[in-house]
């Protein structure tokens, strides 16, 4: 595998924590404890 | 937020989130006559306007409801939309003089503006419910294979925050293609062609229960990679079959390929790809959010 594929493999899992990341600080996710937002993420 | 379990499975979590990236680029392309770039830049103007409402402590306009205002809105060129998805500038021109002639976008002092009235035309709402529900896909396929970075948060209930989370979702796939286009030397089409090849390639091993191929060490072996013919990519990314594309990165081009009905034997005719402006299946409604 050429190292720019592997590379891009792990950019676009970077990615996908960046929007986790970002999706929690503007309040999108939040913790499962807090009482008001009952429904999981994996529902 | 536990990353390094995405570190551990950075295959997996790639191909997963591939998958819901595919997705949202066809939603974009089906909202606008099949043409796909057209369809990124109308969400780099959307992002352009509307990035600042969220950055530092996020101001609202958070619902369905309530995308921002024009006045909030900031203008952006044609030319920093071309530096930025890096495609052409007479491209970018062109597609935002169509998309201005179509009503999605409007001129404003300093360049152009996804005006408000767009983001309440009917469908968008829709579309940004389906958002949210191929987004609780991912998370949960996720954390079915235990990657486990999303298992302490959840979504805000019901249709809450989906416009923000429309919008996070649209800088998401903006960056991703950042990342497909420095595979392709920079070309934007060569980077979606490129993605929708190998997600296709990949997608029974990405729907599995096990998390196969995991890691950044095992990528899937050609022997289980499906190929996918000229006419389903055709169809998949609305470009012209005659012009199956011969910009997939040197070396993936025979596994990745096969005539229609040859199954097994390389596209060898390829020529450059070329967008192809006619309406795919269907008909989204464009700017998933702001």
């Amino acid at each position: 595998m050429q190292p720019k594929f592997k590379a891009a493999v792990a950019q676009a899992a970077e990615n996908l924590v960046w929007l986790l990341e970002e999706l929690v600080r503007v309040g999108v996710l939040q913790l499962r404890s807090e009482p008001s937002l009952p429904e999981p993420v994996a529902g | 937020m536990g990353s390094q379990h995405v570190k551990m499975k950075p295959r997996l979590v790639s191909r997963l989130s591939s998958e819901y990236l595919l997705w949202f680029l066809g939603q974009v392309r089906q909202a606008f006559d099949g043409d796909v770039i057209k369809g990124v830049i109308f969400l780099a103007v959307t992002q352009a306007n509307v990035r600042h409402i969220d950055e530092g402590s996020p101001a609202g306009w958070t619902e369905l409801d309530n995308p921002p205002p024009d006045n909030l809105r900031r203008p952006v060129s044609a030319g920093a939309v071309a530096v930025a998805l890096g495609v052409p500038k007479e491209t970018a021109r062109r597609k935002i003089r169509e998309l201005v002639s179509a009503r999605f976008c409007a001129l404003a002092p300093g360049g152009v503006i996804v005006p408000r009235r767009v983001f309440l035309r009917p469908g968008n709402a829709s579309g940004l419910k389906r958002n949210a529900e191929h987004l609780r896909a991912l998370f949960s396929a996720l954390d079915r294979h235990e990657v486990g970075l999303v298992r302490r948060y959840c979504l805000a209930v019901g249709e809450a925050r989906l416009r923000q989370l429309g919008r996070v979702s649209t800088d998401f796939t903006l960056r991703a293609t950042g990342i497909l286009r420095g595979l392709c030397d920079g070309e934007l089409l060569a980077g979606l062609i490129f993605l929708s090849i190998n997600v296709a390639n990949v997608r029974h091993i990405t729907a599995a229960h096990e998390p196969l191929y995991a890691t950044a060490e095992d990528p899937p072996p050609n022997s289980e990679r499906h190929p996918i013919s000229a006419l389903a990519l055709s169809r998949e990314l609305g470009i012209r079959r005659d012009r199956a594309p011969s910009c997939a990165p040197t070396g993936g081009r025979r596994l990745l390929y096969r005539r229609q009905g040859r199954a097994g034997r390389p596209h060898r005719g390829a020529d450059a790809a070329q967008v192809q402006g006619r309406g795919g299946p269907g008909g989204g409604e464009p700017g998933l959010a702001a």
